[in-house]
């Protein structure tokens, strides 16, 4: 998404002398891709990069074209004014298919939006006062398609008119998905969940995106209204719906790109090739089934498309390289303390709580370095990461005391039924400002499912969650992400598509106060934001540890460097507080060592709260200061490290009754 | 009223076709995961295939090889079971690791190929359809009920229960939801999941055939106006949340009375709006699905 931007001056050149290279024969098609270009292009946006499949693009396209007809017909209004109402009316339908998408999911969508397709093709672009009927509306007199400047009637003139719209169009959908509402997007395409818990108002960017892709589609429908001087209904069929569809995948239905390629394919196919050559005869001009087969053959073959071939043969390279790479050198690399900066900051008074022994910095006296390679533990020249966990641990002492603050997060008495099994049966806790909290228990212990409460995922039957004093037991996951919450899953819930980069820019969300307009223009605003914001990104990989993935997908990435890109998202989103899901499970001993040193970092440096689940008893009893114990969706026992492994209810809980007896 | 009960009546036949339709729908996706958009295309395929076997190749249209029914009927099902084999095995296992959505942008793909070959091979021209239903009517109470009407219902009711058996007391139906739960587990248990699947996709693409042969002669035999009709089979599917088959039939009978009623209900008669019983359709799924929405919260199925 943050690609560099595609050869759009050429394409423009190219656009501008395109109608004086070759002749009037080819006016047609000229036009004709532009409106193409745009049909499609509203499919790559909602499919594409939202993950809403919709088989109702035509009658989008429909309700635009007839806006537009209707329009001028009775209110003289014009292109290009007419264009923008016809974009608005088709953006209205399409937020009403939107609606649905809320609600309905995937394969109903697909469905739900089949049937829009079809009930919308038979009631409303048949009526008479709307459509006109079977025969549609022609353009009642010629006048309007003059403008003061121009002749419409000159095919070149409206060729440019034609292309000025869709160039303005693809420039802004360009912009969007290079921009805080395209990250929105992709993170939505691939877990609604995850981008939720970023802060992402999911509800709004579905919403808006059906409104864009309507938007777009409609635009393209009154253009195509001009060009072809009729709108007739038979045009925005169900057959028109599924064939954009296929001819979306099949020019690849990820980028703008494939949107161009696909809609000269199209108009090529349908009004060149089948013109002027033979197997006209045999396809009676039908290039549904030439699509039809071309697409069964990408999508086996090829599922990026046209434009994907490109892409493909570039991450074929990377492969290579960074297997040769990760052959070369079979190394971790592990992020080093500087010295300095184990210290609470002055001015971070949330830190301070643990002041039994945050402050020493003594067993850390190698050169401040940002980080270090280091492969065996053994083979490392300084300090192993597990030495200089046990100083750090061993000289900030025993903790017996947690702080008088107010606690940050209060939870009381919540109780979670799934149908007859209660889940959560009354489980009270406390997590106070500045301090590693844990909360433990034995496998089906609702430690999860609480985590998905306090978090919001799950509504509680009854019980309050307080947050920073605020009652927060109903309020949607993003706004609890805004308040200051993040976490992580346990079963990791990253972008597979997106770089390690990439996906920690989702994170950023929450921090980038550009609206959409400015992101629509890609306005000097937007730029700043992200600027500023990708260099919080590189700041915080480097202090992770990961910068050298940056550009790689996460697909692939080993499951420790996975961890920490899901940390670092969780972290760019300046928490007051992160929620851990089990982060360590699935490291191994130096790597979960690595993990807690980051975790002390993240607590001590960058002041945040941590809340973690945890199986790992080793690393809970070293780095949590405070620990709660569920068992059976109860409140078993609460404590310090200390106190919970000496606890005999404890013990039997995880061992079992008989030995303890 | 007696007019609504006719309508009602007449709505049956409809009902019991989504009914087949749906079936075919809802088997394959428990069997494999694949929710087939290409249902109807295969009902409007076969029905041209029996039309090419059966209409005589002096008769009207340009078509046929005077095969004659009892022979053309069963080569027609052949044909539609081989297509579900060949779709299943070359088109969607190759996707089966693939996102959900890619293996229903597989099936909208093959419903546009099959549309567009019926297109090409028998045009888009309207063709009379082989009837195999007999004539005639009956008239109890005073109200009108055809023959075919009645034959349609009482095969779908009958072909209805034999999949119901074939799904619950059957060793095969055993293993088809063996496989549809979790498809490794059953290949541990040494049920071949690749044949079951394809099996499924047998049965259900032969209920499509079967649906198509007995809705031709109700309209007329059109590549485009057959894929259409077969779309109230999916509002019926999502009655049953794509899973439940009772559900399904229960929603196929509601879709099919309200595609024979609501055209002629005064309201709308009065104002003749278009398509007011695919809009009621519609409205009526999607309210539905609004109400009956699983929980929003946790839509993807761990966290």
């Amino acid at each position: 998404m943050f690609r560099k931007r595609g050869p759009r001056w050429a394409l423009i050149l190219f656009l501008l002398v395109l109608p004086w290279i070759f002749g009037s024969d080819w006016a047609n098609m000229e036009v004709r891709t532009s409106y193409e270009t745009l049909a499609l292009l509203s499919i790559v946006i909602l499919t594409g990069w939202v993950g809403q499949i919709s088989l109702a693009q035509a009658a989008l396209m429909g309700v635009g074209a007839f806006t537009a007809a209707q329009v001028t017909n009775h209110l003289s209004i014009d292109y290009p004014i007419h264009a923008l109402l016809a974009g608005a009316a088709a953006a209205l339908v399409a937020m009403a298919i939107g609606m649905f998408a809320l609600r309905i999911r995937g394969l109903y969508l697909a469905i739900a939006t089949l049937g829009f397709q079809w009930a919308l093709e038979a009631s409303f672009l048949q009526w008479q006062p709307f459509s006109g009927g079977f025969n549609g509306i022609g353009v009642k007199n010629a006048s309007h398609l003059r403008l003061p400047c121009c002749d419409f009637q000159n095919d070149r003139v409206f060729y440019y008119l034609a292309w000025a719209a869709a160039i303005v169009l693809i420039m802004m959908a360009a912009n969007l998905r290079d921009s805080k509402t395209g990250r929105a997007w992709f993170a939505i395409r691939s877990s609604e969940v995850a981008a939720k818990t970023l802060g992402i108002n999911v509800t709004r960017y579905k919403l808006l995106a059906f409104a864009v892709s309507g938007f777009i589609i409609g635009v393209a429908g009154s253009i195509k209204f001009n060009f072809i001087g009729q709108a007739t209904p038979l045009d925005y069929n169900f057959q028109h719906s599924i064939t954009y569809l296929a001819i979306a995948v099949l020019g690849g239905i990820g980028a703008i790109g494939g949107a161009i390629i696909g809609a000269i394919a199209y108009v090529f196919s349908d009004q060149w090739l089948f013109a002027h050559h033979w197997f006209n005869d045999f396809f009676q001009g039908k290039t549904d089934i030439l699509a039809a087969v071309l697409l069964v053959f990408t999508i086996i073959r090829n599922p990026a498309g046209i434009i994907g071939v490109r892409e493909d043969i570039r991450e074929r390279i990377e492969k290579r390289r960074t297997l040769k790479a990760r052959r070369a050198s079979r190394q971790v690399v592990l992020p080093v303390s500087g010295a300095q900066n184990v210290e609470p900051p002055a001015d971070e008074p949330a830190a301070e709580p643990m002041d039994a022994g945050a402050g020493a910095a003594g067993p850390l006296e190698e050169p401040v370095q940002a980080e270090t390679v280091v492969d065996h533990p053994i083979v490392a020249p300084e300090l192993s990461v597990s030495e200089r966990l046990a100083s750090y641990v061993q000289t900030r002492g025993r903790r017996d005391q947690r702080s008088d603050a107010a606690p940050m997060l209060e939870v009381r008495d919540v109780t979670i039924r799934f149908g007859g099994v209660v889940a959560n049966d009354g489980v009270s806790y406390e997590v106070r400002p500045g301090e590693i909290c844990g909360l433990i228990g034995p496998n089906g212990a609702g430690k999860t499912t609480n985590f998905n409460c306090v978090n919001g995922l799950l509504v509680p039957n009854s019980g309050a969650i307080r947050f920073n004093g605020t009652d927060i037991s109903s309020a949607p996951v993003h706004e609890r992400a805004k308040m200051g919450m993040s976490r992580t899953f346990q079963l990791m819930r990253l972008f597979p598509r997106l770089t390690v980069f990439e996906n920690i820019m989702v994170g950023t969300h929450l921090g980038n106060e550009s609206g959409f307009t400015a992101n629509l223009l890609m306005m000097k605003r937007s730029r700043n934001e992200d600027k500023r914001n990708e260099e919080r990104v590189h700041e915080i990989m480097g202090m992770l540890g990961i910068s050298q993935h940056a550009d790689h997908k996460v697909a692939g990435l080993p499951f420790g460097v996975l961890r920490l890109v899901e940390l670092a998202r969780a972290l760019v989103t300046q928490p007051r507080m992160l929620l851990l899901d089990e982060p360590a499970s699935g490291l191994d001993v130096s790597e979960t060592d690595a993990f807690a040193e980051i975790l002390f970092k993240v607590r001590d440096e960058m002041g945040h709260t941590i809340f973690i689940i945890e199986h790992d008893m080793r690393l809970v009893m070293t780095i949590c200061d405070y620990i709660y114990v569920l068992e059976f969706g109860r409140n078993l026992a609460e404590g310090f490290p200390h106190e919970i492994q000496a606890n005999p209810a404890v013990i039997a809980a995880y061992l079992g009754e008989e030995s303890v007896a | 009223m007696k007019h609504y009960i006719e309508l009602f009546i007449l709505g049956l036949p409809f009902a019991g076709l989504f009914a087949l339709l749906g079936t075919g729908v809802v088997m394959i996706y428990r069997a494999s995961k694949i929710l087939t958009l290409a249902q109807g295309a295969v009902a409007m395929f076969t029905a041209y295939i029996l039309y090419q076997l059966n209409n005589t190749p002096n008769g009207p249209g340009t078509h046929g090889f005077g095969i004659p029914l009892p022979f053309a009927l069963p080569l027609a099902i052949i044909f539609a079971g081989a297509m579900g084999y060949a779709i299943e095995r070359f088109l969607l296992r190759p996707l089966r690791d693939r996102a959900v959505l890619v293996s229903v942008i597989m099936t909208i793909g093959i419903l546009s190929g099959l549309t567009g070959l019926a297109g090409i091979i028998w045009s888009y021209d309207r063709q009379e359809a082989p009837n195999l239903t007999p004539t005639g009517q009956i008239r109890p109470f005073g109200i009108t009920i055809g023959y075919n009407h009645l034959a349609i219902m009482g095969m779908s009711v009958l072909i209805m229960l034999a999949v119901v058996y074939l799904f619950k007391r059957t060793t095969l139906g055993i293993a088809m939801r063996a496989v549809a739960d979790d498809r490794r587990a059953a290949l541990l248990m040494g049920i071949p999941a690749d044949r079951v699947s394809s099996l499924t996709w047998v049965i259900g693409t032969i209920l499509a055939g079967v649906a198509g042969i007995l809705l031709s002669p109700l309209l007329q035999l059109q590549p485009l106006q057959l894929v259409l009709i077969s779309i109230p089979a999916y509002a019926a599917v999502l009655f049953g949340g794509l899973t439940n088959l009772a559900r399904m039939m229960v929603g196929a009978v509601l879709v099919g009375v309200l595609f024979s009623e609501v055209p002629s209900l005064p309201v709308i008669k009065t104002h003749s709006f278009p398509g007011t019983s695919e809009l009621a359709i519609f409205l009526a799924v999607i309210v539905f699905m609004f109400i009956t929405g699983k929980s929003t919260q946790l839509q993807e199925e761990e966290i």
